[in-house]
């Protein structure tokens, strides 16, 4: 003997008002911790620090930098960081996706990239305590 | 669902197969390239799961899952990446299987909620793995793009199910 299946969301063929629902309720989430998490920046935003694993391994002043600097970080996959006192850009990398080449962070506008693959962080403006202010990318 | 349990593992098998080919394939569609947000995908991977959910069990959909998961590293060579992925995956088949039970939705609000949790369970790990609270930012945006890849996987999940019968496998 066959028992009856409980009827459930697989047994509609069509979506449904409700689906809209859905993604209204997703939307308000991403638009609550978007005004939870974002602050606007103020500060200067020329600080640079490279963290990794959690620990910071390097911090730059990009205002005082008189032209380009290459920055190699090391670890799973290493990765090259362009400094100038414009900002910072990562212009060689070896993991399979380089998202985080696709950004860069301008100097006077904190933000943020990170490298998943090495671990990386790379921070522009705010004092060490900050948590962040702003993402680029 | 399949009458006997030889079908069933043999079904398992081939949904694990799949699962891991559309897994690589969503690699060669990079959408990072539209909008540079790391871990964005269109969750194809997930099409598996929700139909393992309706044509099999919550159990067999877990197993289905963590075996693409553990082949997928070692293809790869990223033990990293199988806690991330393990991690979305389980939390997006947790959240399928209990938004399955609502029959106000169909198959396009499962799948909302599924691209949705896999995106959380990801940071999650993330804000785990660095142990700093900064891959939280990328929350927001994720799940604005959660509602887009789910609805699509959800209209795949819905010609899926429709076009294959129940008693065939």
């Amino acid at each position: 003997m066959v028992t009856p299946l409980r009827p459930s969301a697989a047994d509609r063929r069509r979506p449904t008002p409700w689906d809209a629902l859905a993604a209204v309720l997703v939307l308000a989430l991403a638009a609550v911790l978007a005004l939870a998490l974002f602050r606007p920046p103020h500060n200067s935003g020329t600080v640079l620090t490279i963290t990794q694993d959690g620990a910071e391994v390097a911090q730059y002043d990009l205002s005082a930098l008189d032209g380009p600097l290459d920055v190699e970080v090391l670890g799973d996959y290493p990765l090259t960081v362009t400094l100038s006192p414009g900002g910072a850009a990562v212009t060689a990398h070896t993991c399979p996706g380089g998202d985080c080449a696709r950004a860069s962070l301008t100097a006077g506008k904190p933000g943020q990239l990170i490298c998943l693959p090495n671990h990386t962080i790379i921070t522009l403006g705010g004092r060490s305590s900050e948590i962040f202010d702003a993402v680029t990318g | 669902m399949p009458s006997t349990p030889v079908r069933r593992l043999a079904l398992c098998a081939v949904l694990t197969a799949a699962a891991l080919a559309l897994s690589f394939g969503e690699n060669l569609l990079p959408l990072a390239v539209l909008l540079p947000l790391p871990g964005l995908r269109l969750g194809l991977a997930n099409l598996v799961t929700v139909y393992a959910l309706c044509r099999l069990s919550v159990r067999e959909a877990a197993l289905i899952l963590c075996a693409r998961c553990l082949l997928a590293a070692l293809v790869g060579g990223n033990a990293a990446g199988l806690w991330f992925s393990l991690s979305g995956g389980v939390l997006a088949l947790l959240t399928m299987a209990a938004a399955l039970r609502f029959k106000k939705f169909s198959l396009v609000g499962v799948c909302i909620f599924g691209a949705a949790a896999h995106n959380t369970g990801q940071i999650v790990a993330s804000l785990l793995y660095f142990r700093s609270p900064a891959p939280l930012l990328y929350l927001p945006p994720l799940l604005a793009c959660s509602v887009v890849t789910g609805t699509v996987t959800g209209f795949a999940a819905l010609f899926l199910l429709k076009r294959i019968p129940e008693n065939t496998a």
